[in-house]
């Protein structure tokens, strides 16, 4: 536990400094979003009301007032999102890799290690999963923020007032980052995590068995795939769309992704124990 | 431990933040209007049962509503479980008691138009349509369940020369000694109008006895719609028709008119002896616009309303007899241009659901009728918590369901 817990620190540190920059570049970018996208509505009501002499009221007869949510559906909301997660995917790439092609091949000094090798896979799995929910929280945090400047630069007559989690429930990209129950988080992330073990597994296979490996380990996602979606496609091929009560479909959905992360990880372990060269 | 302040930073922060999220009222709070149903006069017992659904819009954010008494249920508070299941149930209440119950049997069973419950068994009768793929069928799937053994039965039937139609769907099962009949609503290929035609199947021996043509609209050109039964589900003998001539919207209607009331004529179908009865319906329910308040039909007796000088009249009219049961009339009596109604009929008791707004007003009455006394036994509004005006605007009423 303690070897695992070590390396789990040793690999966010060593990520840290693009990680902290990532959070940055969300924070940063969609504060100045949040700056552009109201002054730019302001300023337009104000013109619109000079040259048609329009009231306030008129103004919002005609155009309706501002949301948050105008902002949320923007490029400067989405896109640093896009950019962070982006870097996360890429990264569950790089933390297998850079033990190879680092200055000196780490992955000797990491296999040395008195440590299992299931310490080695989770600490990058977890690391991987940590940071995701690290941006998220900072989302989480920053929207309401967001979301009090946005009511600093547009006067309250030309705003809608929508609290912060009818917000998040109109919006697309945080309906499936920030579900609107509990349960739902719990599902969109498990799901996530084992997409993290079924990459981990593609590398492995790649990183044992080279060239041949890379043929194993695509094979192997398309496995992972047409198992968690075989309910769906058997139901359509038997033509018995509904045949699962939603629960019964839920439950086996579940069942299938605990038996596909449990093969990953199993797999992954035994690559990384006999298999994996240096 | 100094060495881990970097993670020990990330974790706090995402369980801090997550948590909250999911824990702290600030995050999981709505600023949308909450509604409540505020008597006026009657008693108040009476709308303990009651629930609205609706649409709550307000520029760019929409979402469902339900709303009791004193209690109001957007979509994005309800568990996640409730909201994983409505899709499915499509909020039809009586699916969901049926799927309670009936666990097996209502796999895969969803149209509530094609069951059919009595006492001692609940029957289903939907037709599958493939008419995608190049190929072409439409075939009966029929299953029939005893309620007092557990056995079920289920067989199907393909309807013969499938290139003549376009799609099937069933509007009405019922059972009758061992016979299931099947009323269907047919659109042809090519040609306008549809036939509505009945299917009768020997429920024991799993065959078809008979198919005949109720209405032919593919030959007379004119609309057959069925009124609804209260209780789609519930054993009933009769079928109402109303009988029009098709109206052709004109294209580009910028402000949409109330629809004219169409010149039409009501028929009534005896499922039982297989004929059509000579009722007659009196003049003034005949000129009724049926398009502006739906009508049903509960057993014997088929419900009438109609608005006119803010009031809404309900005529309850014996389908056997042909005589006028019940009349009663409701005041509305408010300022607004424009009245949207939604009306059900449950245990003798008429509900009532009016929004009357305009430019300057929005309101939204509530009434219940006892049909027997004719007489007003409850009235109420509802309120909002703020806005009110702008929050009762917003709301797109469904329609009411009583529990």
């Amino acid at each position: 536990m303690n070897h695992f817990f070590k390396l789990l620190n040793f690999e966010i540190n060593r990520f840290i400094k693009i990680y902290a920059s990532l959070l940055a570049i969300v924070i940063i970018i969609q504060t100045i979003g949040v700056a552009v996208v109201s002054n730019s509505f302001v300023n337009r009501a104000n013109e619109m009301m000079m040259e048609n002499r329009w009231t306030q009221e008129e103004f919002i007869k005609s155009n309706g007032k501002m949301s948050f949510s105008e902002f949320m559906n923007s490029f400067w909301f989405a896109g640093p999102i896009a950019i962070a997660a982006t870097a996360l995917i890429f990264y569950i790439f790089l933390i297998w890799y850079r033990e190879w092609y680092g200055k000196n091949t780490f992955i000797y000094r990491l296999l040395m290690l008195p440590a299992s090798r299931y310490s080695i896979y989770f600490a990058k799995a977890l690391a991987i999963f940590l940071m995701v929910l690290g941006l998220v929280g900072v989302q989480i945090l920053v929207l309401p923020l967001e979301n009090e400047l946005f009511k600093v630069i547009v006067p309250n007559a030309l705003r809608e007032v929508l609290a912060v989690k009818d917000l998040i429930y109109t919006n697309a990209i945080t309906m499936v980052l920030i579900p609107s129950t509990f349960t739902q988080f719990l599902l969109h992330y498990s799901a996530g995590l084992m997409a993290v073990f079924t990459l981990f597994t593609a590398i492995l296979m790649e990183r044992s068995y080279r060239f041949k490996g890379i043929i194993f380990g695509v094979l192997y996602c398309a496995a992972v795939l047409a198992l968690f979606s075989a309910p769906l496609f058997i139901a359509a091929m038997l033509d018995m769309g509904n045949m699962l009560y939603p629960m019964e479909f839920l439950m086996v959905e579940i069942v299938l992704g605990f038996i596909a992360s449990v093969c990953s990880i199993l797999i992954g372990h035994q690559l990384l124990t006999k298999k994996v060269s240096v | 431990m100094n060495k881990y302040w970097k993670i020990s930073i990330i974790i706090a922060l995402t369980i801090m933040t997550i948590g909250a999220f999911y824990t702290h009222s600030a995050y999981s709070s709505t600023q949308l209007p909450q509604f409540h149903i505020k008597e006026e006069r009657g008693n108040s017992e009476l709308i303990k049962n009651v629930a609205i659904s609706a649409f709550y819009m307000v520029d760019s954010h929409g979402e469902g509503v339900s709303i009791e008494q004193n209690k109001t249920t957007y979509d994005s508070e309800k568990s996640f479980f409730e909201q994983f299941n409505r899709d499915y149930a499509r909020t039809d209440s009586t699916i969901k008691q049926l799927q309670k119950k009936y666990r097996n049997f209502m796999r895969g069973k969803l149209n509530i138009s094609s069951f059919y419950e009595d006492k001692q068994l609940l029957a289903f009768a939907d037709i599958d349509n493939n008419t995608g793929n190049g190929s072409r069928s439409f075939i009966f799937n029929i299953s029939v369940l005893n309620k007092k053994t557990g056995n079920s039965t289920s067989f199907k039937y393909e309807i013969p020369s499938p290139e003549k139609y376009n799609h099937i769907y069933v509007e009405d099962v019922q059972y009758f000694g061992k016979e299931l009949k099947v009323l269907t609503r047919s659109y042809q290929q090519n040609i306008g109008g549809q036939d509505v035609s009945k299917y009768i199947f020997d429920i024991p021996n799993e065959k078809l006895l008979s198919k005949e043509e109720v209405f032919a609209g593919s030959k007379t050109l004119l609309e057959y719609s069925l009124i609804p039964n209260i209780d789609p589900i519930q054993p009933s003998k009769y079928a109402v028709f109303s009988i029009s001539e098709p109206v052709y919207e004109p294209e580009e209607t910028e402000a949409p008119e109330p629809p004219k009331p169409k010149e039409k004529e009501l028929v009534v179908y005896d499922l039982e002896q297989n004929k059509k009865l000579d009722t007659i319906f009196p003049k003034e329910i005949q000129k009724i616009n049926t398009d502006a308040i739906q009508p049903y039909v509960d057993g014997s007796t088929a419900y009438f309303a109609e608005e006119a000088d803010q009031k809404v009249k309900l005529t309850a009219f014996n389908l056997e007899t042909g005589k006028i049961d019940n009349e009663i009339t409701l005041p509305i009596d408010l300022k607004g241009k424009y009245n949207e109604m939604r009306v059900v009929v449950k245990d003798g008791k008429f509900y009532l659901l009016v929004k009357n707004h305009d430019m300057q007003t929005a309101n939204v009455k509530i009434m219940i009728a006892d049909i027997k006394t004719e007489s007003i036994v409850f009235e109420g509004r509802l309120a909002a918590d703020k806005n009110m005006r702008q929050s009762l605007r917003s709301l797109e009423l469904y329609d009411i369901q009583i529990k």
